[in-house]
């Protein structure tokens, strides 16, 4: 990857985030550990929207949207002490505006940690119930709901694909309590969050490995050609365990300071 | 209302939100709403008991524009109280002259059904509201601007606080209002309910071939357009040639289910054309043309579709007795039309 564009995302990067508390309140000194979420492509470094990528089938891809639920996040501390922080966030890596954000700052009891955990989607306790009592960034108004079978859409990646000279349209919804996917990313003892500080660790969303596996294997384009294969919810299955799985190989650490 | 008779009677995760769990009622005597003979009673959710108050409110939002996003659209612009609250376009037009994909469907007696949209994946009438207000095709409307509309509005305002002692305005409870006014939307007396109940006059001639035609293998019509609604709240395939909209398998991804939709009521549907899921066929006797001939072929057509060889006179026979079941009292109650 093209570490010095990262780098330099990194620095540049305005966090629209929100602030967790996963500490007992009484705990007089805290630190901040803020998390920022970054959409890169391979050596290509941090993707630019409407920018062409070639993925490893070969096909030019451009990305419009990639917006998603993360959820369950919690911390390991050396002692394999997992801290919990509550809450549902969702990501957008491009439009972060509204309850929906490309970072969040988390407020943790001091120590090493060395281990982040989450999971791509909504749990299952409040993917299903009624939306009118939801808020923010879950209800019918974030785009992320399904009303007609209801439940949330995990994740939005689209864009364009073009082999032949002429871009198509790709829109890959998914969702559904199987789908939710638990990504665990090691720190190596390296998020180490002191008090009254603040720590920021770098998650990449690399959308290449989301192209160099099954899903490039089937050919994108055919994928995109096809209506009934474009907006899958729950179906066709393939499809939908495909990208499902394939994003959530996406997801990795790349730098923290 | 004529079906109306007084009987006696989270917490927030993180981010995510909260439900309205006391959800206090104004004290009243407990309401119910009132069913024709044959029909089973009413059940509503436990969190969403009707009330005189809460129908009301609930009819105003009904029939108010200002639910959507250019101020155009109202449930009643697709569900119209003279058509058994059902459309006259193959498929309904939202905000902008957006064209949607279905063919509304009527909403009388739909407080009676068990799941809603034709693929049934909604299983209450409060989760449904939610699908057209915020609908990009519909509606189109953040709840944000539905609650900032509405409560401006002193009309809205005395109406919620004459529902809810604390007069909270809330986009659950404006759902929860529709859901019940839409429980009110009850219709029970066709000819057929009046010639049922022994009013041999209440029929023609025709209508009762028909019927007969209707409830026997003749017509196999009785299988699915069952029981005092003429549904069986099942999900069928009948034969229509297969398009995208694969019906029930988007929501259960089960194989048999590519083409099956939710079997309608046949009550008023004189009036409810053009018919089918998507509005595909323009008149009644064209959908009777359609099943004598067996369907268009879909491969996991249900087998009770067959060519049924009816003649010319038994299927205007059929046609007749179905415009016994339109209820000409239901579409004309005042307490369900439009209270602007």
């Amino acid at each position: 990857m093209n570490r010095v564009l990262v780098t330099l995302a990194l620095l540049s990067l305005t966090l629209s985030a929100c602030s967790d508390e996963a500490v007992d309140p009484n705990t007089e000194a805290t630190g901040v550990l803020r998390v920022n979420v970054l959409p890169t492509f391979g050596d290509d470094g941090v993707i630019v929207p409407t920018t062409q990528y070639v993925t490893a089938a070969g096909e030019t891809v451009t990305f419009t949207r990639i917006r998603f639920y993360v959820s369950e996040f919690g911390l390991m501390d050396i002692d394999d002490n997992m801290t919990m922080v509550e809450g549902i966030r969702l990501i957008d890596l491009f439009e972060p505006q509204g309850s929906a954000i490309s970072g969040f700052d988390i407020e943790l009891e001091p120590k090493h940690y060395h281990m982040m955990n989450f999971s791509i989607g909504v749990p299952e306790s409040e993917n299903h119930k009624d939306a009118a009592t939801q808020s923010e960034p879950l209800g019918p108004n974030t785009g992320m709901y399904w009303g007609w079978d209801p439940g949330y859409i995990f994740y939005k990646i689209e864009g364009t694909v073009d082999s032949a000279g002429t871009p198509v349209t790709f829109l890959y919804h998914g969702g559904e309590d199987a789908r939710k996917k638990s990504i665990s990313l090691m720190g190596h003892n390296r998020m180490n969050v002191s008090a009254g500080d603040t720590t920021s660790v770098t998650i990449e969303v690399d959308m290449a490995k989301f192209f160099d596996q099954n899903l490039a294997q089937v050919g994108l384009l055919e994928l995109a050609e096809d209506p009934s294969l474009r907006f899958h919810h729950k179906g066709p299955a393939n499809v939908a365990d495909m990208t499902a799985r394939n994003f959530a190989t996406t997801f990795g650490i790349a730098g923290m300071n | 209302m004529r079906s109306a008779m007084i009987g006696m009677a989270i917490f927030a995760v993180g981010i995510i939100g909260c439900g309205d769990v006391s959800d206090p009622p104004v004290s009243e005597p407990l309401y119910t709403i009132e069913v024709p003979e044959r029909f089973p009673a009413l059940t509503y959710p436990e969190d969403n008991l009707p009330s005189e108050a809460k129908i009301a409110l609930g009819r105003h939002l009904f029939y108010d524009p200002r639910l959507s996003s250019d101020l155009t659209i109202s449930c009643a612009t697709c569900h119209l109280q003279k058509r058994a609250f059902s459309d006259t376009g193959v498929v309904s037009i939202g905000v902008a002259g957006r064209l949607g994909t279905r063919n509304a469907p009527s909403l009388g007696n739909t407080g009676f059904l068990r799941s809603w949209l034709w693929e049934g994946g909604v299983r209450s009438l409060e989760q449904q509201a939610i699908v057209p207000i915020t609908h990009p095709d519909e509606m189109d409307m953040h709840t944000d601007t539905v609650l900032s509309r509405i409560s401006s509005d002193p009309i809205y305002r005395r109406l919620f606080e004459e529902t809810w002692e604390d007069g909270e305005i809330s986009f659950e409870r404006v759902t929860k209002a529709i859901a019940t006014f839409e429980r009110t939307i009850i219709s029970g007396n066709a000819p057929f309910d009046r010639w049922e109940s022994g009013d041999e006059s209440a029929l023609s001639e025709a209508q009762k071939r028909g019927r007969e035609i209707f409830f026997t293998e003749k017509g196999e019509c009785f299988h699915c357009h069952i029981s005092y609604n003429f549904t069986d709240n099942l999900f069928h395939n009948n034969g229509l040639a297969e398009t995208s909209d694969l019906g029930r398998f988007a929501v259960t991804q089960f194989s048999l289910d590519r083409g099956r939709f939710k079997t309608p009521t046949l009550r008023n549907i004189e009036v409810t054309g053009p018919y089918m899921h998507d509005g595909r066929i323009a008149t009644l006797r064209e959908v009777v043309e359609f099943y004598n001939r067996g369907g268009e072929g879909h491969p996991l057509t249900d087998p009770l579709i067959r060519p049924l060889g009816l003649t010319d006179q038994e299927i205007d026979d059929l046609v007749e007795f179905m415009r016994g079941l339109t209820d000409e009292e239901f579409l004309n109650n005042p307490e369900l039309s439009d209270p602007w």
